[in-house]
């Protein structure tokens, strides 16, 4: 049953710099930051009761139940897992279904030996069917497409999801802030959103895949990542590892997303079209970006301060983290927790201050060592605010 | 009472001869302050014991150099054993009373924190101090 073209697209609701579909908040992600994300997931692998296969999965068949509980049909979220670029579910027979084309099967291993990558998509699949479902092939390992059997045995999948977290409504507009400096740029960010929106950013009908700027991307689920991140932390923190080792990975993997993500779309055509005409400066290229980020879902980006000498503040009104941190756990007092944004915001500076990325650069791996990544000329960063912490919103400083 | 030999590792080397190895494989070089990160967490879950692999060499016991190829086969793809058994140099041997005293032993507190560490240089600004308010 392929059931891709017989449904409309679902309905995004944008508010507070939000997407929501389905009423669960949607950020757009690139394969290199899946792979790396889910790599640092599985480095977990046999620490006690700790499970991170179980948690790639689990944590999305959650999220896929909350949906059910919506009113979502089966096709309706069959329809999605394409919409939003995981690939193409296919059922061959009562037990068994297939992904021919998946993000996860195809565009995901890092560093380690080839082996099964599609617990998101078991996972989807334990919350679409409501059996518990494993991976028997895998497009990594060789194999033609992705297979999933669905076993008998029971699910029992708890809702993390629990805490009441409202979206912050009154956010302030752009360069309208206490504290924020003087900004003189063209840059106009709602042309900016508006092109972008343009863009079809969804699964080709064919694949299912998101194939934009020179990756692949998702339009994925934010308290998916919220998740299999902060359980993922917390175990690393409670078997000792140093808080500075375990947050420089999923620092690292922000870091990675900016320097495939950002700098992507900073080289391609739609950028050039509609961002760059409106730049005239470093300064001016930073703000396009920050506008483009508004529009990824990931919460509202306002920069506070430019100061290539010294430092670059940036804050994050309903940063998808700080808000996904407070659905999911009580309130802490750790600062430095919004790690997605600490590796973004770092790398966009990277991105014009450490490497020029107007230069049109190719952004090949080998340049990511020896380069980007080269801690010779790196900045360092810090939050100093928190919406996990109870602070308004996260707020970020980039120095040397 | 039993000897316990121990092999010390110069860090620069191995991150060099990891990559020389994945390059040789067909696969990408990695960073090496990724690699030491990656190594450290990886080392702490596999031994129950955090070695800082962001010095300049590190000194393991047998067990210790097995779970680090171990590591390097599983994680990075790197079937090391040659080059660990040509970058190695054996210290001399230590006398250890129970496998209890091996297994807390901590060579990490050895690692030489000058050089190369100086040059991997974290992400993360962690301060002690009370946050700043905003200007």
């Amino acid at each position: 049953m392929n059931v891709h073209d017989t449904h409309k697209p679902p309905q995004v609701i944008t508010t507070g710099g939000h997407n929501l579909i389905g009423g669960l908040s949607r950020v757009f992600h690139c394969n290199h930051y899946n792979a790396y994300l889910q790599m640092t997931v599985l480095m977990t692998q046999g620490m006690g009761n700790h499970n991170p296969e179980r948690l790639l999965a689990e944590s999305v068949t959650a999220l896929i139940q909350l949906l059910k509980q919506r009113g979502y049909s089966e096709p309706a979220l069959l329809h999605e897992f394409s919409y939003c670029g995981f690939g193409q579910l296919q059922q061959l027979d009562d037990n068994t279904w297939e992904t021919p084309r998946s993000h996860y099967g195809e565009a995901i291993c890092t560093h380690a030996k080839p082996s099964k990558s599609c617990y998101f998509t078991s996972g989807y699949l334990q919350g679409v069917l409501g059996k518990t479902v494993c991976e028997t092939e895998c497009k990594i390992e060789g194999t033609h497409t992705d297979k999933f059997a669905v076993l008998e045995e029971p699910l029992n999948v708890e809702n993390d999801f629990t805490r009441e977290f409202e979206l912050q409504t009154a956010i302030p507009e752009r360069f309208a802030f206490d504290g924020c400096h003087k900004f003189d740029t063209r840059v106009d960010e709602q042309t900016i959103i508006a092109n972008f929106k343009t863009l079809p950013l969804h699964g080709n009908e064919e694949s299912g895949l998101i194939e934009a700027f020179g990756a692949v991307l998702t339009n994925h689920f934010a308290d998916y990542y919220n998740r299999i991140s902060y359980e993922t932390y917390f175990a690393l923190r409670d078997a000792g590892i140093p808080e500075e080792d375990n947050k420089e990975m999923f620092i690292q993997a922000g870091h990675i997303c900016a320097f495939n993500t950002f700098g992507r779309i900073m080289n391609s055509p739609e950028w050039y079209e509609v961002v760059a005409p409106m730049c005239d400066t470093k300064e001016d290229w930073l703000h396009g970006m920050i506008a483009v980020i508004n529009f990824l879902g990931w919460g509202m980006y306002r920069v506070e301060k430019i100061d290539a000498e010294k430092e670059f503040i940036v804050r994050v009104y309903n940063s998808y983290e700080g808000v996904g941190y407070r659905r999911i756990y009580p309130m802490t007092t750790d600062k430095n927790i919004s790690f997605l944004a600490m590796g973004a915001i770092l790398g966009l500076v990277h991105s014009l201050w450490k490497i020029d990325i107007r230069d049109k650069l190719e952004l090949t791996p080998e340049f990511y060592v020896e380069q980007f990544n080269n801690p010779e000329n790196s900045y360092i960063i810090e939050q100093t605010h928190a919406i996990a912490a109870g602070d308004e919103y996260d707020r970020f400083i980039v120095s040397k | 009472m039993n000897d316990q030999s121990i092999y010390a590792i110069n860090m620069g080397a191995l991150f060099e001869a990891l990559n020389a190895n994945r390059k040789n494989n067909g696969f990408l070089e990695i960073d090496n302050p990724l690699i030491a990160s990656k190594l450290g967490i990886l080392f702490a879950l596999k031994t129950n014991g955090y070695i800082n692999f962001k010095g300049e060499r590190v000194e393991l016991n047998d067990t210790q150099l097995i779970a680090l190829q171990e590591i390097l086969d599983q994680h990075f793809n790197a079937e090391m054993t040659h080059e660990i058994r040509a970058l190695v140099t054996m210290q001399a041997p230590v006398q250890q009373n129970s496998a209890a005293d091996k297994r807390h032993r901590s060579p990490s507190s050895r690692a030489d924190n000058t050089g190369l560490f100086t040059k991997i240089k974290g992400f993360l600004k962690i301060k002690s101090k009370i946050q700043e308010e905003p200007a």
